[in-house]
């Protein structure tokens, strides 16, 4: 059961991904990164967030839980498109935006993931 | 937008399912599940991605299967736990090896359906 709800919460995941992907490179110009990198801030933060919340909460089930962070988080966010967007910048001579993405991604994403963690530890839990 | 849905269903299952067995069958304090899930997704996304142009086969294996299978979610909650287990070591350590390691595998990847 509860790899049928990982699934499901995964494609919501995937498929939200996606649709963002299309919405930003229609309404922004391509000199503000991919969307990727915005989509794995986000994803981190809110995971940050989940890790330290979701606890709190003994009556919702770890299948739950489980779906929610491993599966819709987990699918939502997403390390081999960074992986390829980072090599189509090198490949391109983009040499500093490729750099400018890696420390904007790693060093963001553990900040945003730190930022949630602490959050959601905190007395009123927001 | 239903063949990354498809693709997306499939894997988180599969990071679900692996992530597991790798938890079951090491045991380190080094986030070695999602490391190996991040850099397999990688080397096969630069497969995909070096096989051609855009197609409904390249959404749902690409987009969508490799997409969810790897995550930088986890990644960025594991690296901080790292750095609050292990300092900052640790974690810069786990972030750099999985980036340059996962760009490196992706131009391979990619270089192999090229040549």
């Amino acid at each position: 059961m509860h790899y049928l709800l990982i699934g499901l919460a995964g494609a919501l995941g995937a498929s939200l991904r996606y649709a963002i992907g299309i919405l930003f490179t229609e309404y922004f110009n391509s000199s503000l990164l991919s969307a990727t990198l915005y989509i794995n801030l986000i994803g981190s933060l809110l995971l940050g967030w989940l890790t330290s919340y979701l606890p709190r909460f003994p009556n919702v089930s770890t299948n739950v839980s489980t779906a929610i962070t491993t599966g819709f988080l987990g699918a939502f966010t997403t390390f081999s498109a960074f992986s390829v967007d980072n090599i189509t910048l090198l490949m391109d001579g983009q040499v500093w935006v490729a750099f400018s993405y890696i420390i904007l991604s790693l060093v963001g994403g553990f900040i945003c993931a730190l930022i949630g963690l602490r959050l959601g530890a905190k007395e009123g839990g927001l | 937008m239903i063949f990354v849905a498809i693709g997306g269903f499939f894997g988180a299952i599969s990071r679900f399912a692996i992530s597991n067995w790798i938890k079951q069958h090491f045991r380190t304090y080094f986030p070695l599940a999602t490391f190996c899930i991040n850099l397999i997704g990688s080397f096969l996304l630069g497969i995909c991605v070096g096989l051609g142009p855009i197609s409904s086969l390249q959404l749902l294996a690409g987009t969508g299967f490799l997409g969810a299978f790897t995550t930088f979610s986890t990644f960025s909650v594991e690296s901080v736990k790292l750095y609050e287990s292990r300092g900052l070591l640790a974690a810069a350590t786990y972030m750099c090896l999985s980036c340059v390691l996962g760009i490196l595998l992706a131009f391979i990847g990619w270089w192999l359906m090229s040549v």
